[in-house]
């Protein structure tokens, strides 16, 4: 119980880093509150679930409770922390069930991982902008939704591209100290 | 079967995904053939030779000039050889190496030099 709430925190500090270094970077060309053209984070919401599963959700759920807006009401930010938890969890099991992936994600491949976030973007967009519509947020359905997909996206690939020379720097440096 | 614990079972995950973000952005695998002609490509290109595709077409007796003009396209398709006219005569094209190409030999010469220190 120790070690779940401990990921939980962790996944959850993650998140709050992330999202005000994204906004520390990105706020000029951000369009509203949720909707920025980069949005980093959103590579944490699939990883965090991908290698946590449930665990990473709830964590995601906590960090986005954290960063909501303090002046918008409870019941708006608890509903857009859910879904903010709640949709990387169904698309990686969609994801997941349509590669055949096994339970340890062996035999993941890159391009797995590009479509992983790409769907990761979709099912982040749609939700979002239903309940934004059902809320009347916005004057039409899907109103934003191209910046905000695209954000979701080029965020996840500048992560996951960046993690990748992270990677490859480290294999590098390792091969240099281990001749 | 015993079931995985916990704990390994995330550190597999994790072993996998980072295999997964270490295959991004490498090069698109080239088949036998393909392999074989940009390392007959790379020989002349070392010599300071100009290659002209009707060159390529014959650099080795035992690929067919149809096999190798194939070939040639997918290389093309994947980043790896870049087709130039001739200033003079348009009909004849030389065969470069792209950025990508000269990044493919980097990586395996830094191979076998992993390979030959170990």
């Amino acid at each position: 119980m120790r070690k779940i709430t401990f990921e939980i925190l962790v996944i959850a500090l993650l998140w709050v880093s992330l999202f005000r270094l994204n906004e520390w970077l990105f706020s000029t060309i951000s369009i509203s509150q949720h909707i920025n053209w980069i949005f980093l984070p959103a590579a944490l919401r699939m990883v965090s679930v991908m290698l946590l599963g449930a665990t990473g959700s709830i964590g995601l759920i906590l960090g986005a409770l954290i960063t909501s807006n303090p002046a918008s009401p409870i019941i708006d930010a608890l509903a857009l922390a859910t879904l903010s938890g709640l949709c990387p969890y169904i698309s990686v099991a969609i994801c997941n069930y349509l590669f055949r992936l096994p339970s340890d994600l062996g035999g993941l491949s890159a391009k797995q991982l590009v479509y992983f976030a790409l769907a990761g973007g979709v099912l982040s967009v749609v939700p979002h902008h239903l309940y934004f519509y059902s809320l009347n947020h916005v004057s039409y359905l899907f109103e934003g939704a191209g910046p905000m997909l695209v954000g979701d996206i080029v965020g996840a690939l500048i992560m996951l591209y960046a993690a990748n020379l992270i990677i490859r720097l480290t294999d590098k440096t390792r091969a240099l100290s281990n001749p | 079967m015993v079931k995985p614990k916990t704990h390994s079972l995330n550190y597999l995950k994790y072993q996998h995904l980072v295999a997964a973000i270490r295959e991004m952005n490498t090069f698109p695998a080239l088949d036998a053939l393909e392999d074989r002609l940009l390392g007959l490509f790379a020989a002349a290109w070392h010599d300071g030779r100009k290659l002209t595709v009707m060159e390529a077409m014959g650099i080795s007796p035992e690929i067919s000039p149809t096999t190798v003009h194939r070939r040639l396209k997918t290389l093309r398709k994947k980043g790896l050889i870049a087709l130039v006219n001739d200033t003079d005569d348009t009909r004849i094209k030389y065969i470069e190496p792209t950025d990508k190409a000269n990044q493919y030999f980097d990586q395996l010469g830094q191979c076998l030099s992993q390979a030959a220190f170990k």
